[in-house]
């Protein structure tokens, strides 16, 4: 039963680098979606509006990765996971 | 198929909502945005407080319990708090009710209007700090390791059985410490906890991490949490963790005296994981058929039906129920054995597909089986044991 639940999960944390793959992937695949986030709340905010989607968590033991914020471009030092919540 | 419930692919909040009501886990009532929860619902949330109750309680974590009711001015102390949890909460304004003396029925009595208000708990840490702040005078007072199994109401405005009701049942550890290291390390331990528990009884899988500041909790330095993955590829938030700094010991001037004799606020902590559980178990692994659970808590791990051919059958056919419902029952199983004949065979297997039990029918020549319903998961080990009695 867990590990049923477990390949369902893992195939439903997928990454995201531009924001119409962020978006495309939010409507049609669900799931988590590990993007930059430059760490501000404007960023965040700004994309809980135009797509409903929540940063769930920064995993623990999350790997430091230099990147650009999916919403602002700006620099992001690591991937954080969005997803649409209950 | 079960024609009773919508599938997944049709409507999968009415599925869910199906398999809540239709399994016997809850009910709506008569209260907007309050769910009554039925025995069966309520005998799984049993089987999961009593798990967790045992973690705490095996982590030196003691039961105790606080007013239901906060005066308005304590949730006020601690700014981002207040900010938090004002707008979802419920008020009590008066203490009394009469009749009306123009015969309008009963109304509120406006001679017992309460010279503050009182706030319903959305979270105890107001009316719990302002309590310790009288345990806690020295550094032998700590830490101090304390949880309640209690109600909570949060006004909601969207909500949905189990996962977002504007009453639930929870528990809520409030710890004190003398450093920040130590109540650091208490955060992740009951958050290891929390992802142990929803990881290997409920067999959900959890990612855990921490919140984003904006996502933290009213009052808190970091949330910690654990997030799980729904069917229809939605997140849940499965329980949380906050490291609270000494916002609520200063908010409360809860002060100790460490080895030096030098004056400190306290550190805390809180974590909690609510009824929202169970909501999340039933997502998680349920299919079009109904409820599917995993066995370490199902409430009922296995029903015995036993199918009469002839009257002359049924006394041999209770015996041999009876017998192996006591087997099971040695070996450590949840059963049920049900042979009352108001309802039919075929009427209890529908019902039982329904509340995710496996079957078991005790047979004439002394050799039963284990029955499962075309879609349910796997059989524990344990059963396989009696897959053949002569």
């Amino acid at each position: 039963m867990f590990n049923k639940a477990l390949l369902f999960r893992d195939e439903h944390i997928t990454k995201a680098d531009r924001w119409d793959e962020f978006e495309k992937l939010l409507d049609e695949k669900g799931g988590f979606i590990s993007a930059h986030w430059d760490g501000t709340t404007e960023s965040e905010e700004a994309i809980k509006e135009k797509l409903k989607a929540t940063i769930r968590c920064i995993p623990l033991d999350n790997p430091a990765e230099d990147g650009f914020c999916i919403y602002s471009g700006k620099p992001s030092k690591e991937r954080v996971l969005f997803a649409r919540a209950y | 198929m079960s024609k009773e419930i919508t599938s997944r692919q049709e409507d999968y909040a009415q599925w869910y909502n199906d398999l809540v009501i239709k399994g016997g886990l809850a009910d709506y009532s008569a209260v907007r945005g309050c769910m009554v929860i039925k025995p069966y619902g309520f005998a799984l949330w049993e089987e999961m407080r009593d798990v967790l109750d045992q973690m705490f309680k095996d982590t030196g974590h003691e039961n105790a319990y606080f007013p239901l009711f906060i005066p308005k001015s304590f949730l006020s102390k601690e700014a981002a708090h207040v900010e938090g949890f004002a707008k979802e909460c419920a008020v009590v304004t008066h203490y009394r009710l009469k009749n009306d003396p123009d015969g309008g029925g009963i109304i509120v009595d406006p001679e017992a209007k309460l010279e503050e208000e009182l706030i319903v708990r959305p979270t105890s840490e107001t009316i719990i700090w302002n309590t310790y702040k009288t345990w806690i005078q020295s550094y032998r007072d700590l830490p101090l390791l304390i949880n309640q199994w209690a109600n909570i109401v949060r006004w909601e405005m969207r909500t949905r059985l189990f996962l977002r009701t504007t009453e639930f049942l929870w528990q809520e550890g409030h710890t004190a410490h003398a450093t920040a290291e130590e109540a650091i390390t208490e955060v992740k331990l009951m958050l290891g906890i929390y992802a142990d528990f929803v990881e290997n009884y409920m067999a959900v899988p959890v990612i855990r991490g921490v919140k984003s500041a904006s996502e933290r909790f009213a009052g808190a330095i970091d949330t910690y949490c654990i997030e799980a993955m729904m069917q229809d590829g939605k997140a849940l938030q499965a329980g949380t963790s906050h490291f609270l700094g000494q916002n609520f010991a200063k908010a409360f001037d809860v002060k100790f005296s460490d080895k030096q004799n030098k004056l400190d606020y306290v550190w805390a902590t809180s974590w909690g994981v609510s009824t929202r559980l169970v909501g999340a178990l039933v997502m998680a692994h349920s299919d079009d058929d109904g409820l599917i659970l995993p066995p370490r808590i199902a409430p009922i791990q296995v029903v015995i039906v036993p199918i009469y051919k002839g009257d002359d059958r049924k006394e041999m056919l209770d015996a041999k129920g009876k017998e192996i419902a006591a087997g099971l029952k040695k070996a450590g199983i949840r059963v049920k054995f049900d042979n009352n004949d108001n309802n039919r065979p075929g009427w209890k297997f529908a019902e039982y597909e329904k509340k995710g039990f496996l079957f078991a029918l005790p047979s004439a020549c002394g050799i039963w089986k284990i029955r499962r319903s075309k879609s349910r998961g796997e059989i524990p080990k344990k059963k396989r044991m009696f897959h053949r009695m002569d």
